[in-house]
């Protein structure tokens, strides 16, 4: 195996784009999904849930790991593609049409740039900060982070922020996970094709599903 | 049924070494059944003799097979007839008063020779590195030695069909030429007489479209739109698997 | 002058065998000093540079496209031949040696044709080897398909891309050299003039089209496939910038040009729609399988075609030829087309098209099975015409498509200068009067990969060929008299454009030196040329500068040689008082108006050479032998 070819030719800087991306896919953000609708059950459930995975500390450190090596592997992925892009088209037409191309595919790096950002504050909101509150569960004292979370999102302005980026995070998802398959080697056809349109309600679903606790806690104080 | 038109031009104009500029220019009474580059060869005459050089185009079988011709017409590459080059579009697609914008094909490996005229060497080069099978002649067995399942001749056929126009560069939003490669490494990849190389094809074609500044897919599909000879992105597709597989392999 | 065509001795079917153990050789380890220059890159130029880069030889090519792969070899549509025989249909070697001198009406030359179909076995072998995808049958197996009213099926082919897949093909074998460092690519470059010294072809003068820089290249031989020249009538089937220039300098500076009088007139074309018409478009001769052909009884009749009642048609291929019909060929079906035209019954808006009719074949057929055939011509047509071709009848009219003279070449196909060899459509050999369908892709092939690869040596290895620089005398002069013609042109200012002389001179030969000639028509031509060459000098407007992108310039420069050429051509068919093939005489024909041929005094190579431009050219008679083939009046009745 030639390295610099794997990893820095075009299509072997896009494999690694799609492997890191889908590695956060499949060991992050599913998960993740999983533990947010366990919010919709109270407290008592999602504060155990949240008890359980500290318990799991090695488990979700390896996670962890495996998640800031995938983000920045997978950022300096993007910026070199991005990059060489741009370059490649370093003059415009001045009339362009783009019957194609979808408006997920044209703001990859945009929205890829704002789910950067969102992880930033979304780990100062809730991992960095401590729970400021304890409560006793099954006769055990656990953080009350099903309450850290609905007191963050009695603001305004901080459930638009999340669901700004719910949105980044839908067309992110929904160019992307057709596009890895067809890195891939899979035949993903222009018209009528199953995938684009799974693809395209998995990233509906998902995005949908992470906006619901900051609705919910909005609007059900 | 034939009519005449009249259509206002905006061309890009460049001289070489120099930056360009659009330039406005009226072409009157166009026969509806005229080709586009008749219109063009109409336009250029009447500037030769009120003494302005004429629109520089590159043209040459008219017939849509040779690849010469090209150009973003309103927007889109080749004009807006589908599967449809530049020399087969026919001005009965425009109406009386409409403005048309021509411009060069556009991508940084793709520079501007004059007018619309542009350099696509890079895509002569990029073939240069496998787009072939390396047979001497003479060296051939009888051809029906290797019967040749009629589905993959199809399938290879379809990829072979490129024109070589550059097209699927300019229409593409990161000027990438895969959809070029990989019409030329699936034409082989399809054939048992291409399986010798096919690895070092793959890896090649790509390694020269990338040293040549061509940009990356991003799966937009839009070549695709653009290619006057239909070529699927299923072509990409098999690219890919060519490509990853080969990176794989430590055997060439 | 004298010319030798070097027919090798011995039996018709051993001459080519026989010919490559007598040549001789050029060691391996010598290839490397000698140096090639080819000129063209279509099937015949690419081919023959990429096979003599894989011996060994330096080459150097040159094309005036961007690419190699733009040459307009890759607009043949219909097939090559072979004489495999796979349909087991009784086809052999000499049966397709036999078609092609018959189908040549006896004005080839039979050892050349010979080898023509001897190697186009190995040529489709070898085609096969570089992954051309030719169409194949359920088993896997190569599929064969009959052409041109030939009754054997030999004909290959790639959907209606036969000569693109070839292309591509001898492109990559090019490409595959280029990479190697075998052959060095000149894209962009126009050859301007051919370089001679003490007799010797040994190199060019080339033409940067976008600088304009004027360059020398010397080389121990010239090989020129640079294509037809049918583009002299203005309006043809080739592409924009097909011309004439290279042959025509080679013939200036001492080469023979052949028979230039013989252009095949192609029957099935796009009618012209406009005066500002560019070029024709050929639609597959394959069409006429199944398509019918007529034009209205009455003169004038402007009814739209479907309502034109079934008794008021005049099928008349099928009615004057009821064994052939429909697939009479190329050149009887193009002046039967003309001659209902020139009676007033043609067609369209102009008159001069007639119907192709494909309505009974849909109703016998179904429609699916007309569009698995045709389908992709169909569209085509709707794209030119906006007409639908399964519910209105195609209108169609001859157009100029090939041209089967041009330089006169011996078996090695070496012209009369020495070291100057000419390849595919540009030399004069295979073809005769009249070329069959599927025969031009491979001529161009078996020139290049075959023939040449293994006669040059012969020239390299024996002639003495003294080392020159490109300071020589002779490479300034050449560079001189091109830079000359150049600013002359730049500097003559007039009022009419270049595209407007071409068009006059072309409507010219088309109408007194097209279909149908006749001695009056061609003296008339022979007088009006001078006119309007004169006229070209004294008033052609072509703006720009020498020293930057000037296709204007170009144009101007190949249109200057067609106005020479055009006299050479008509010369010959006012010579060449017999009709054969192409050629009509309207003085040469039989009761019922065919084609007569003259063999007791016409049958030979009409061989012109140069004598400068102001003084008759002197003709050479190569005289045919016809050992194998006997002469016979064609019939198609």
């Amino acid at each position: 195996m030639n390295v610099k070819q794997t990893f820095f030719s075009s299509i072997g800087q896009k494999v690694v784009l799609a492997t890191s991306g889908l590695i956060m896919f499949l060991l992050f953000l599913i998960p993740h999904m999983g533990g947010n609708i366990l919010f919709l059950f109270g407290p008592d459930l999602f504060n155990s849930y949240a008890a359980h995975l500290h318990q799991l500390v090695p488990i979700v450190i390896g996670i962890e790991v495996l998640m800031l090596v995938s983000i920045i592997v997978h950022m300096e992925a993007a910026t070199r593609v991005t990059l060489a892009n741009w370059r490649a088209r370093d003059k415009r037409h001045s009339l362009k049409s783009t019957p194609e191309r979808s408006l997920a595919a044209r703001l990859m790096p945009y929205s890829g740039g704002m789910i950067f950002l969102f992880i930033v504050k979304h780990l100062l909101d809730f991992t960095i900060a401590a729970p400021k509150e304890q409560i006793y569960l099954n006769g055990h004292v656990v953080n009350d982070v099903y309450g850290m979370v609905y007191a963050q999102f009695q603001h305004t302005g901080e459930v638009l922020f999340y669901l700004l980026f719910m949105v980044a995070v839908g067309f992110h998802l929904s160019h992307a996970l057709q596009s890895t398959l067809q890195t891939y080697g899979l035949y993903i056809p222009r018209k009528g094709s199953k995938i684009k349109l799974i693809s395209m309600l998995v990233a509906i679903g998902m995005a949908g599903t992470f906006a619901i606790i900051p609705i919910r806690a909005y609007l059900f104080y | 049924m034939a009519e005449k038109i009249n259509v206002t031009l905006k061309v890009w104009r460049q001289n070489q070494g120099e930056e360009g500029e659009f330039k406005i220019y009226q072409a009157q009474d166009i026969d509806t059944e005229a080709s586009f580059l008749e219109m063009m060869d109409i336009v250029n005459e009447g500037l030769t003799l009120s003494g302005i050089e004429p629109i520089a185009f590159e043209d040459d079988c008219r017939e849509g097979i040779c690849g010469c011709c090209g150009a973003v017409v309103n927007g889109k590459t080749h004009g807006s007839h589908e599967r449809t080059t530049l020399c087969q579009l026919h001005m009965r697609k425009f109406k009386n008063n409409d403005q048309i914008v021509i411009e060069p094909f556009r991508a940084k490996p793709f520079q501007v020779l004059k007018d619309l005229i542009v350099d696509r060497s890079g895509l002569d080069a990029i073939i240069c590195e496998g787009g072939y099978v390396d047979v001497k002649t003479g060296n051939a067995p009888e051809a029906a030695t290797t019967p040749i399942k009629r589905a993959l001749a199809e399938a290879s056929m379809d990829a072979a069909q490129c024109i070589g126009c550059g097209a699927c560069v300019a229409a593409c939003p990161n000027g990438s030429a895969m959809l070029f490669t990989a019409a030329k490494v699936s034409q082989y990849a399809l054939l048992p007489q291409g399986h010798p190389e096919r690895a070092q094809r793959a890896t090649n074609m790509v390694n020269k479209m990338d040293e040549l500044g061509f940009g990356n897919c991003s799966n937009e599909y839009e070549c695709a739109v653009a290619c006057p000879k239909g070529i699927d992105v299923k072509n990409i597709a098999r690219l890919n698997r060519e490509f990853i597989k080969a990176s794989l392999m430590s055997e060439k | 002058m004298k010319l030798d065509s070097k027919i090798p001795d011995g039996p018709m079917a051993e001459k080519w065998t026989n010919h490559k153990f007598n040549v001789k050789l050029v060691n391996p380890s010598n290839k490397r000093k000698h140096s090639v220059i080819v000129v063209g890159t279509g099937l015949a130029g690419a081919s023959a540079a990429a096979t003599m880069a894989e011996l060994g030889y330096v080459v150097e090519a040159f094309t005036y496209s961007d690419s190699p792969r733009r040459a307009h070899s890759i607009a043949a549509q219909g097939g090559i031949n072979a004489a495999k025989n796979y349909p087991n249909d009784g086809d052999s070697v000499f049966r397709l040696f036999h078609d092609t001198v018959k189908g040549g009406d006896f004005r080839s030359r039979e050892a050349n044709v010979y080898r023509l179909a001897e190697v186009s076995n190995q040529i489709i072998d070898h085609c096969v080897a570089q992954g051309i995808p030719f169409a194949r049958e359920y088993g896997g197996y190569l599929d064969n398909r009959s052409f041109g009213g030939a009754q054997v099926s030999r004909t290959f082919y790639a959907r209606g891309q036969t000569g693109q897949q070839l292309l591509i093909g001898a492109y990559g074998a090019l490409s595959k050299e280029i990479k190697k460092g075998g052959v060095t690519m000149h894209v962009r470059s126009e050859v301007l003039d051919v370089v001679v010294i003490d007799g010797q072809a040994r190199g060019i003068i080339s033409r940067n089209l976008v600088t304009g820089e004027l360059t020398r290249h010397v080389a121990d031989a010239v090989v020129l496939a640079t294509g037809g020249y049918g583009n002299v009538y203005f309006l043809s089937t080739n592409a924009m910038a097909c011309n004439a220039s290279a042959a025509w300098r080679a013939y200036k500076k001492g080469a023979a040009f052949a028979n230039p009088c013989y252009t095949q007139i192609h029957p099935t074309c796009i009618p012209m729609h406009g005066e500002y018409q560019s070029k024709l478009t050929l639609m597959s001769e394959s069409l006429r399988n199944d398509g019918r052909i007529w034009v209205p009884k009455a003169k004038g009749d402007n009814r739209p075609a479907n309502d034109i009642p079934e008794e008021e048609r005049d099928y008349y291929l099928e009615r004057k030829y009821p064994s052939f019909g429909n697939l009479v060929p190329r050149d009887l079906a193009s002046r039967n087309a003309k001659q209902v035209c020139d009676e007033g019954r043609g067609v369209g808006s102009t008159g001069n098209a007639v119907y192709l009719d494909f309505a009974d074949a849909i109703k016998r057929l179904g429609k699916d099975v007309i569009e698995s055939k045709y389908g992709n011509l169909f569209e085509m047509y709707e794209r030119i015409t906006d007409e639908d071709p399964y519910t209105t009848p195609m209108r169609i009219f001859p157009a100029v498509h090939y041209t089967m003279g041009g330089l006169w070449v011996d078996y090695n196909l070496m012209t009369s200068v020495p070291g100057l060899y000419a390849l595919g459509e540009v030399n004069f050999s295979d073809h005769g009067a009249n070329r069959l369908g599927a025969s031009a892709l491979m001529q161009g092939l078996a020139d290049g990969y075959f023939v040449l690869p293994n006669t040059i040596n012969d020239y390299l290895a024996s002639a003495e060929i003294p080392k020159v620089g490109t300071d020589h005398a002779a490479f300034a002069e050449a560079e001189a008299e091109a830079q000359g013609k150049l600013d002359k042109l730049l500097a003559v200012n007039g009022s009419r454009t270049v595209d407007d002389f071409h068009r006059e001179l072309g409507q010219l030969l088309w109408e007194n030196c097209g279909m149908g000639r006749n001695a009056k028509a061609l003296k008339e031509a022979l007088e009006k040329i001078p006119q309007i060459r004169e006229a070209f000098w004294k008033d052609v407007n072509v703006l720009g500068s020498a020293a930057d992108l000037n296709q204007a310039l170009e144009k101007a420069n190949r249109v200057a040689d067609f106005m020479e050429f055009a006299e050479l051509m008509v010369k010959d068919a006012l010579d060449r008082a017999e009709s054969c093939g192409g050629h009509f005489r309207e003085e040469s024909q039989t009761d019922e108006g065919e084609a007569l041929r003259n063999d007791d005094e016409f049958a030979y190579v009409a061989a012109w050479e140069f004598q400068g431009l102001e003084n008759e050219p002197l003709l050479h008679k190569e005289e045919l032998v016809f050992e194998e083939v006997k002469l016979s009046q064609r019939s198609y009745k």
